[in-house]
């Protein structure tokens, strides 16, 4: 069975990898920018170009991730009919305020539990299993922090600093997550292509004895 | 050699799945993108701000100054970032010239502050303030260039000489809150009213902020063409924007003093 996320999978570790790059970065520039001004004053430069490549792969980084979670859950349910959430839930899971704070957990956690059966992917089961809660926290916690900066109801250099350390952070977990979700699919994906050669093989001997037999005639 | 042979090939491969080649467009655009962005572009922006009591000033005063939100853009993202923040900013471009112009303003900009500051303790004081070599006098400038270390400019010298005033003389000219009373201009060392620069942001950050009395420069006499003037622009902004405060040009300080000694 082809797995059907692998390109979106790709493309996503991919921007995610930039974009951690990125948030490093921007982790420095913002240091500077809280505790050494005038330092910051002469690389003021660089912090806006990597700002606006940042603003960009993020944009870039949310459609790919909602195009990959919708497809990993397609594929989830080709390798299993049974699997408990549709795409469209996934997304719904995530994208519906409120009901995303039960949502979200639940799409990793469901996961976790589906992964966890197979002997070959406990292991990524298992370090999910262990993301997860930091994914959940960083997510939620980055979020209403960038909104209070942004609506300037905090406005604290300390603040600001630690919104970019933990968005670096969240990034990290997010990159770890989905390389290990990626990983597990394609062993399964793989492991349903071998199921089902080997479930054909004894079907191509019989019709090749078959046709020995015929020879004679 | 064969090493640097695979690597090249596996460079090939990379560039042959799709998603990779999408991906490297989607960079080189938004490198593209980024470029346009940190172009050079010089504007001065200003929109309206806040008022804030002269008591932040550490003077015991009960008026107030209006600042605004100003300063230059040096390329499009920096003008984007300040319009998506502020609904009311105003760019105005500025060529080589006024550049050269604005960056000496900016240069100096340290300096008419201190003077203001000077002829403000200088104008309000009658008394052992008066002697600008003063140990007293050296120490109020000082405290009250260190207070006000995060406005730039000098727009607040009138007002700072009238809550010193009322400080020295143990004056309330806002009749236990009765009036909100604010204002603009630059005090010189002739007691004198200086003009300054967004009047229009400055009057209606006076109106956004309640206040009763709000006090300009009278400089209409001190210009060719009177539309450069506070006085005249500041009729027009009132006349467009049908303001409720009541705006008085006072040509100096003690112009500014009888009229609000002789408040009902």
């Amino acid at each position: 069975m082809e797995i059907t996320s692998k390109t979106t999978g790709n493309m996503l570790k991919l921007f995610l990898t930039l974009g951690m790059v990125l948030s490093s970065i921007l982790v420095v520039t913002t240091f500077f920018y809280a505790y050494f001004y005038e330092v910051f004053l002469s690389i003021s430069i660089i912090d806006q170009a990597v700002t606006i490549i940042n603003v960009i792969i993020w944009i870039i980084t949310i459609i790919l991730y909602l195009v990959w979670i919708y497809k990993v859950h397609k594929d989830l349910r080709n390798l299993n009919a049974t699997y408990p959430i549709k795409p469209s839930g996934a997304l719904a899971r995530i994208l519906i305020p409120v009901y995303n704070l039960y949502g979200l957990w639940n799409i990793f956690s469901t996961m976790v539990d589906f992964l966890k059966g197979n002997t070959s992917t406990a292991k990524h089961a298992k370090r999910i299993g262990l993301l997860i809660p930091f994914y959940y926290i960083l997510f939620f916690v980055t979020d209403l922090l960038n909104r209070l900066i942004g609506a300037e109801l905090i406005f604290n250099d300390h603040v600001l600093f630690l919104s970019y350390v933990l968005d670096a952070v969240l990034m990290v977990v997010f990159l770890m997550m989905t390389k290990s979700i990626f990983e597990s699919l394609n062993i399964m994906g793989a492991e349903y292509i071998a199921e089902a050669e080997s479930e054909e093989l004894p079907g191509e001997v019989i019709s090749e004895e078959t046709m020995e037999l015929e020879k004679p005639l | 050699m064969a090493d640097k042979k695979d690597k090249t090939n596996s460079w090939i491969n990379l560039l042959k799945k799709k998603e990779y080649v999408a991906s490297f467009i989607i960079l080189l655009v938004t490198i593209g993108i980024t470029i346009l962005l940190l172009k050079p572009y010089h504007a001065e922006f200003i929109a309206t701000g806040g008022i804030s009591s002269v008591e932040e000033l550490g003077i015991d005063g009960s008026v107030y100054f209006t600042y605004v939100e100003s300063g230059l853009t040096n390329n499009y993202y920096e003008r984007i970032t300040l319009e998506m923040l502020y609904d009311d900013m105003e760019f105005i471009p500025l060529d080589e010239q006024d550049l050269i112009a604005y960056e000496y303003y900016e240069e100096m900009g340290d300096q008419f502050k201190e003077d203001t500051i000077v002829n403000a303790v200088e104008s309000a004081s009658f008394d052992q303030l008066a002697d600008p070599s003063s140990d007293d006098f050296l120490d109020r400038v000082w405290e009250i260039t260190n207070s006000s270390a995060q406005y730039s400019g000098d727009s607040f010298g009138l007002m700072i000489a009238i809550g010193l005033v009322e400080e020295l003389n143990q004056e309330d000219f806002s009749k236990d809150g009765t009036y909100v009373i604010a204002g603009t201009g630059t005090m010189e060392a002739d007691h004198s009213v200086g003009s300054i620069g967004g009047i229009r942001q400055k009057l209606l950050t006076a109106e956004n902020n309640g206040v009763d009395i709000f006090f300009i420069p009278k400089d209409k006499q001190y210009y060719y063409d009177i539309s450069l003037s506070n006085e005249v622009e500041a009729e027009q902004v009132i006349a467009e924007e049908g303001l409720d405060v009541r705006v008085v040009a006072v040509e100096t300080l003690e112009d500014a003093i009888i009229y609000l000694r002789n408040l009902p």
